[in-house]
């Protein structure tokens, strides 16, 4: 008997289900309204996407300090012996935006 | 035999939490959060964002706990806020950014959508409220508001969704391997899959994710989303930390940061 429910307990936390919500319905936010809302309310909202120059938004400028949690520094191990799928072209060369 | 080989799937499963844990790019259905505290936070990261000066910026949440997510993965979905006018249902108009992302979809796990959000929304479905942040540099921000801004960015689309998915071919495709796409069309000012695949195997590394091998097998049987069949022995992914290592690598980027309540730091 512990098993079945054990079984229904893991398969309600496996990614299948943990993910079967639904978008919700939330209302739009701007920046510049100051508030965000996360009610349900039915948005149609019509948004063009902006090109800005950083003097024209002074909002409230936040101080960065440096803590350090490392978590860039994890992982990306090298990849051995993996195969190179989907390789039918030669790549350009190394990214640059120069 | 079916059934019994879906339950002992889910046993497995259940004791390889980091498979099952590593997408969180689902939309949100229930928040793990008040409502205000979600919105307070979704305009300090906009805010920020805008105080910038920043008109598109790559943004990662904690769709997953902490506490299940593989090692050197901190953050599970990634998503474009841009900088955009918006018409309120209203008629009101104003500015602020608005979320550009695919989803996994909530009754079909194996298929994704692209959906553009606000950043409430995008935050409703985080474990924590904690932001990765990178900005990339002005010159790379245009470009990717120029693909944003055009088909290329729905033709880079898969619509095949896998957890685990494999950045270097497009048999399957998560969150963040449409933004890693995105960006790599930017860079290369291409939309070509093949060309952008390509370059996607010769310069950037994605994050390998230790699963055994027995684990790995009965992965699917559990969920189709957790198939691994587009990788070859090691598995690896895109992530928030392999796009910042990308991006710093190649001078891409113009800061990388972490937003929480309480606090703006740097990695």
């Amino acid at each position: 008997m512990t098993l079945p429910i054990l079984a229904i307990l893991l398969l309600a936390g496996s990614a299948a289900c943990t993910n079967a919500v639904q978008s919700a319905d939330h209302s739009a936010t701007a920046a510049s309204y100051g508030s965000a809302a996360v009610g349900t309310s039915v948005a149609t909202v019509v948004a063009v996407p902006l090109v800005v120059s950083g003097g024209a938004l002074a909002i409230s400028g936040t101080a960065i300090q440096d803590v350090g949690t490392g978590s860039l520094r994890a992982g990306s191990d090298v990849l051995v012996g993996q195969p190179a799928p989907q390789m039918t072209l030669a790549p350009n060369g190394a990214p640059t935006l120069h | 035999m079916t059934r019994l080989m879906k339950f002992y799937a889910v046993l497995m499963i259940a004791f390889l939490p980091s498979l099952t844990t590593a997408a969180g790019s689902s939309a949100a259905g229930e928040t793990n959060f008040p409502a205000d505290e979600v919105a307070t936070f979704a305009n300090r990261v906009q805010n920020d964002l805008a105080s910038r000066g920043v008109s598109v910026a790559i943004v990662a949440r904690i769709g997953r706990d902490p506490a299940q997510i593989p090692d050197g993965i901190r953050y599970t979905h990634l998503g474009f806020f841009v900088y955009s006018t918006i018409t309120l249902p209203d008629g009101s108009t104003g500015q602020g950014y608005r979320v550009y992302n695919l989803y996994q979809r909530g009754g079909e796990p194996t298929v994704s959508d692209l959906v553009q959000d606000s950043p409430a929304e995008f935050f409703a479905g985080a474990k924590r409220l904690d932001a990765g942040i990178i900005i990339p540099d002005p010159k790379l921000q245009r470009k990717l508001l120029g693909v944003i801004n055009s088909p290329t960015y729905a033709a880079l689309h898969n619509p095949r969704y896998a957890v685990l998915a494999n950045p270097r071919s497009n048999q399957f495709q998560n969150s963040n391997e449409h933004v890693l796409n995105v960006l790599m069309a930017a860079i290369y000012n291409t939309g070509s899959l093949a060309q952008i695949k390509a370059n996607i195997t010769a310069y950037f590394d994605p994050q390998v994710v230790a699963i055994t091998g027995l684990k790995r097998a009965f992965a699917p049987l559990a969920s189709a989303a957790l198939t691994t069949q587009d990788h070859g022995p090691v598995i690896a992914t895109t992530t928030f930390g392999a796009v910042s290592r990308f991006m710093d690598s190649y001078d891409l980027t113009s800061q990388t940061y972490r937003i929480t309540p309480t606090s703006v730091s740097r990695f």
